[in-house]
């Protein structure tokens, strides 16, 4: 990326500080930006949440307006409801009922604001797309590469995983390489008003519980057995989309000696499996749907030089810290996950993201069966 | 660059000439209900502008012209009056390309009890007389319909629509919101048969937050605002001096070249319409033309996505819309194209272009060349269809 050349940028405006921050340095480096804020959901219409908990709220618009009008920035609405029905909320419903725990961030940045928010840009004529992510891209000989954030702590790298070289190429991350700290104080010293706001938490589109809005969308689920792995009747459960495996509490069952965890959604017997802590860990698992980003990575998938074997890091849930993993690509979207150090309990239908062994670079990532 | 506004029927701008007036009167008004010399001057100058607007209007001197905070007021004013009370009875009728500020008040006087109807709407020939005979009851308190539509810029058939309302319930009180007709349809109003007519100032090149209800004299007035004797009880608040000042000077420009002001806008808006079907023969036109304000095309190009073209041209200052213009900025399909039979994608895909009294040839083909090229470079770079 060449930061002398006056660019034309389409900046990801939530109304939230990360990306007014995100907007505000391109405007100070000199670009033309144009600020644009995705309707994805319409919260009066589709679920009667409470809209001032969440991102996308009017409320947020009437922030972002506010920060891009103190940058001269022109500001948009852009209403991507369908867009975000159909590849977000429809998939994160359909996932849930299936027995799986979906993660709707991912699936928001790769097919919505990198593919939809990159295309609409395409057609205002501007060269790049923005947004407040703390995660880096950086330029190498093979191809673009897609760093963690420099401080590990706010990294959001693993949201991004669905991203393709063409989309990085075109991809800035403004605030990637500061503390949120930083970006807060940034903030205040221009005057920003969102400066103190809070972090957004969870999922944007769901401000109560996610089994009531799944119930809202889809109607009420089907009541079934809990099992334990012996196939001992110990109650019953109130559908299982409001269960995710590896979760303790809020199972109902008082008075065992030991814990019991959700071990398994077995939705072709609509039951719910109940096991000892220990039982959760898996040492390893497989991973469908891949996408591949690295250019270290990217020349051995097209060749379709499989079985490819490598070591990693792999990232199971988005604050899952990272295990030593190897990885064996058995065919370009499929591949198997083994666990070299210490295991982990992985939710099927939760993302699992490749780092270098330095985990530094994300190298792809996928859907775990 | 000049900015070009193709978006009128939301703001027309000021025009050169109240501009002028205005810095010559001076922005500095007292209170036109004090006493003194300073309330005198401002007293005055109201009046002066009644005087102005009621002459391009045709308002005798038994009606009455009672100034607003805009036409959403004066139409929720107008509403109200045979509504009176905490729980309330009667029909009142209305139209599916209504205003909002229509459309949302019937919904609220719905939940107090009156009973609502809504008359039909077509593309072609406007608010339908059919409908509008089948639904008004005999005993029917208001009928409430759009002169011309603010999206679409269709004049709907009012003379018929008036007869027909009058034949079937003759003592109900009819209403019109007439803010688009203003300056661009000869109007009279002590001709038209209607007991109350909106009207808005900035539609007309004037300062925004001053509209009017015009009152025929058999209107049983209730104010929707009390609590001060301005305007003779008919609404009460302190007087917007410089709104309505500006209201005034806008109505004594159009009057003047009334005619030629017409002509220059039809003559402006045909050429954009062949002109741009010339370049891009996928042009489809939501209305007949020969039905529609001479300032308006609502329009689609298939695969265009309206945001998005509203955007591009923003970007070389050239203003339009994708219908009415909204608090939030958030683009939503047309209420009014859906209900006109546009499917979802259509009105998505739907731009209204809107002229200025004053516009020119040569903006017309300054905004033709900048359409056709932000088409074309959107067509170039996605070929995906909307919603696919």
């Amino acid at each position: 990326m060449n930061n002398l050349a006056k660019r034309t940028i389409v900046c990801a405006m939530s109304g939230g500080v990360d990306s007014s921050v995100a907007a505000m340095l391109l405007a100070q480096e000199g670009h033309e930006v144009i600020g644009v804020s995705m309707q994805v959901w319409d919260y009066r219409k589709s679920g009667g949440c409470d809209s001032r908990k969440t991102c996308c709220s009017p409320d947020d618009f009437t922030d972002a307006r506010k920060v891009a009008a103190s940058f001269n920035i022109p500001y948009y609405v852009f209403d991507f409801e369908q867009t975000f029905r159909r590849e977000v909320i429809d998939r994160f419903v359909k996932t849930y009922q299936i027995g799986k725990t979906p993660n709707p961030c991912i699936d928001c940045n790769s097919k919505v604001k990198f593919r939809e928010l990159r295309d609409r840009a395409k057609s205002m004529r501007c060269d790049a797309v923005a947004t407040g992510h703390y995660a880096r891209v950086k330029k190498g000989e093979q191809g673009y590469h897609l760093l963690r954030g420099s401080y590990r702590e706010k990294d959001q790298s693993y949201f991004l995983y669905g991203a393709l070289q063409q989309e990085l190429a075109e991809t800035l991350f403004p605030v990637g390489h500061m503390t949120k700290d930083q970006v807060r104080e940034l903030a205040r010293s221009a005057g920003i008003g969102t400066a103190e706001k809070p972090e957004s938490q969870d999922i944007c589109f769901v401000s109560g519980t996610v089994t009531d809005f799944i119930e809202k969308l889809a109607g009420k689920g089907k009541s079934g057995q809990m099992l334990l792995k012996d196939g001992t009747v110990i109650g019953e459960h109130q559908g299982l989309y409001s269960y995710t495996v590896g979760q303790r509490r809020g199972i109902g069952i008082g008075g065992s000696t030991e814990p019991l965890y959700v071990l398994e959604l077995d939705s072709a017997r609509n039951a719910l499996i109940l096991g000892p802590k220990h039982e959760l860990e898996r040492v390893h698992f497989d991973v469908e749907e891949c996408n591949w980003v690295s250019p270290t990575i990217l020349p051995s998938i097209n060749a379709a030089a499989f079985p490819l074997v490598f070591n990693c890091i792999a990232q199971v849930r988005s604050r899952h810290l990272g295990s030593p993993a190897q990885v064996t690509v058995d065919q370009a979207g499929r591949c198997r996950v083994s666990f070299t150090g210490e295991s982990a309990t992985v939710s099927p239908g939760q993302a699992a993201v490749f780092y270098s062994e330095d985990n530094e670079e994300l190298l792809g990532g996928g859907r775990i069966i | 660059m000049q900015t070009l506004n193709f978006d009128a029927n939301a703001a027309h701008g000021l025009t050169p000439f109240i501009r002028q007036e205005l810095e010559r009167i001076g922005f500095e008004h007292l209170n036109a209900n004090s006493i003194h010399r300073g309330g005198q001057r401002a007293r005055s100058l109201i009046e002066e502008a009644r005087v102005r607007i009621a002459s391009l209007l045709g308002v005798g001197p038994d009606s009455r012209i009672v100034f607003t905070s805009g036409a959403t007021e004066a139409n929720n004013t107008a509403l109200q009056i045979p509504f009176q009370g905490k729980t309330v009875n009667g029909q009142l009728v209305t139209s599916a390309v209504e205003h909002h500020s229509v459309l949302a008040y019937a919904e609220a006087l719905k939940l107090r009890g009156a009973s609502v109807s809504f008359v039909t709407a077509d593309r072609e020939q406007g608010i339908s007389q059919k409908s509008l005979l089948a639904l008004t009851a005999p005993d029917c308190r208001l009928v409430s319909l759009i002169w011309a539509c603010n999206e679409t810029g269709t004049i709907n058939p009012l003379n018929e629509l008036i007869s027909t309302i009058r034949l079937q319930a003759p003592h109900t009180l009819i209403h019109s919101d007439a803010v688009q007709v203003v300056g661009r349809l000869p109007l009279n109003f002590e001709r038209t048969g209607l007991d109350m007519m909106t009207v808005s100032g900035h539609k007309l090149g004037g300062l925004g937050g001053v509209g009017a209800l015009v009152i025929g004299r058999r209107v049983p007035f209730e104010p929707l605002l009390r609590g001060g004797s301005q305007e003779l009880y008919h609404r009460a608040g302190t007087e917007n001096v410089l709104g309505i000042v500006s209201f005034g000077l806008a109505a004594l420009e159009i009057e003047r070249n009334f005619a030629e002001r017409i002509i220059a806008m039809r003559t402006a808006r045909d050429f954009i319409f062949s002109a741009i079907a010339r370049e891009l023969p996928q042009l489809v036109v939501n209305t007949s033309l020969e039905r529609s304000l001479p300032n308006t095309l609502n329009m689609r190009i298939p695969g265009i996505r309206a945001d998005d073209l509203i955007v591009a041209l923003d970007r070389v200052q050239i203003l339009i819309s994708s219908g009415a213009a909204c608090a939030s900025g958030k683009p939503t399909p047309s209420h009014v194209l859906l209900a006109l039979g546009l499917n979802e994608d259509q009105a998505r895909e739907s731009v209204r272009i809107s002229l200025r009294g004053d516009c020119t040839l040569e903006q017309a083909q300054q905004f033709v060349t900048e359409f056709v090229a932000a088409v074309r470079w959107m067509q170039e770079t996605t070929k995906r269809v909307v919603g696919a």
